[in-house]
């Protein structure tokens, strides 16, 4: 690919902190962009997966994330973490795509199986039997697609994606104390429904 | 430790993200029976949501990202929106109508609180809601700073 003058090498780009990276993004550096979307594709793409239970649905959102990511670049006030701009970007896009699906007829979270073969990480996990696993996986699933947005995405964003509470205060636009709140109800919901969830499989 | 401590840190606790902190946390739990409580939920709902742990692999997204703004998307820097034109225009509009009356001595052009409002709120009217993928909604703000700037230096010419 032909490099702009003023584009970085990807060495370069690999040392340089998420803010230099986007700096080099503002000014239209799409090897920097390459180097952003490396670092946090991962996590993005599996937060929105998390919050679409479609994979299809969380890599085209997710595109769009680092589209706008490209786009606004230069607009960016180096106030928040690169990180916390790119969920907030992919939250804002989730409730998006959640008021279109409300729209639609209810689908199903998608069985575990159907998602790729060697995806699965903790050693915790492997020791598990597969069938196993993958029932409580749907089961907790479906407890949390039962959940409204805004508390599944507090559950996603606090607990699976381990974002501390001042990311989540400039994620979700919200104060201390009402994150505390709802991300405590959003908690006791979650339970209720996992309980609910247990009860119907263990009769 | 307390209470916002512990309500802010636990989850990162238990996920071992914040090892050095055991021993405030049990110090803490230890007079605090409602911090505890929390403690103890927290784990179980960690330990409720280890199965979801195990992560689709993401794809990698470069490929057809590339392919995306190659051909379709415009960087920003390309691509100013209609209102930075509008307002460019008006300044240099303004601008020509000071510089052409050349006899006329540089004033300094204060303006009346009254006048400033009204141009602020007539910047603002032509500004765009902040957009929410700019950081922290702070752009919006910034945006109409800038663009009460630009009506005054439009308004009372560069002064210099
Ligand atoms: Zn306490």
């Amino acid at each position: 690919m032909r490099l702009g003058r003023t584009d970085k090498s990807v060495g370069d780009l690999q040392i340089l902190p998420d803010e230099d990276v986007l700096r080099c993004c503002a000014s239209g550096d799409q090897q920097a962009l390459r180097e952003l979307t490396r670092r946090y594709q991962a996590p993005i793409f599996r937060f929105l997966y998390r919050m679409s239970g479609s994979r299809e649905d969380a890599e085209e959102a997710a595109m769009d994330v680092f589209t706008k990511a490209w786009q606004h670049a230069g607009r960016f006030q180096y106030r928040a973490k690169v990180s916390t701009w790119l969920y907030r970007i992919a939250a804002n896009l989730a409730r998006d795509a959640h008021s279109r699906k409300m729209a639609r007829p209810q689908e199903a979270w998608p069985d575990e199986r159907q998602l790729e073969r060697g995806s699965l990480g903790s050693a915790e996990t492997d020791a598990l039997n597969t069938l196993e696993r993958e029932d409580q996986a749907r089961q907790i699933r479906e407890a949390i697609d039962q959940l409204n947005e805004s508390d599944r995405m507090l559950i996603v964003l606090y607990y699976l994606e381990e974002r501390d509470y001042e990311e989540m205060q400039a994620i979700t636009g919200v104060s201390y104390t009402v994150l505390k709140t709802r991300l405590a109800r959003a908690r006791q919901r979650l339970k209720a429904k996992l309980e609910d969830g247990y009860k119907r499989t263990v009769p | 430790m307390n209470c916002r401590d512990l309500e802010k840190n636990s989850a990162a606790w238990l996920q071992g993200r914040r090892p050095e902190l055991a021993e405030s946390i049990a110090e803490h739990t230890g007079k605090c029976s409602r911090c505890a409580l929390l403690l103890r939920e927290e784990k179980a709902l960690l330990e409720s949501l280890a199965p979801l742990r195990a992560e689709p692999t993401a794809p990698d997204l470069w490929p057809d990202l590339y392919e995306r703004i190659r051909t379709t998307t415009p960087h920003r820097a390309a691509t100013r929106p209609w209102y930075a034109f509008a307002l460019t225009g008006a300044v240099a509009a303004a601008l020509a109508f000071v510089s052409l009356r050349p006899q006329e001595p540089v004033r300094e052009l204060t303006l009346a609180p009254e006048d400033e409002v009204r141009i602020v709120r007539m910047a603002a009217d032509v500004l765009p809601a902040p957009d929410p993928a700019d950081d922290a909604g702070y752009e919006g703000m910034r945006a109409t700073r800038s663009a009460r700037q630009a009506i005054l230096i439009g308004y009372a010419g560069d002064g210099e």
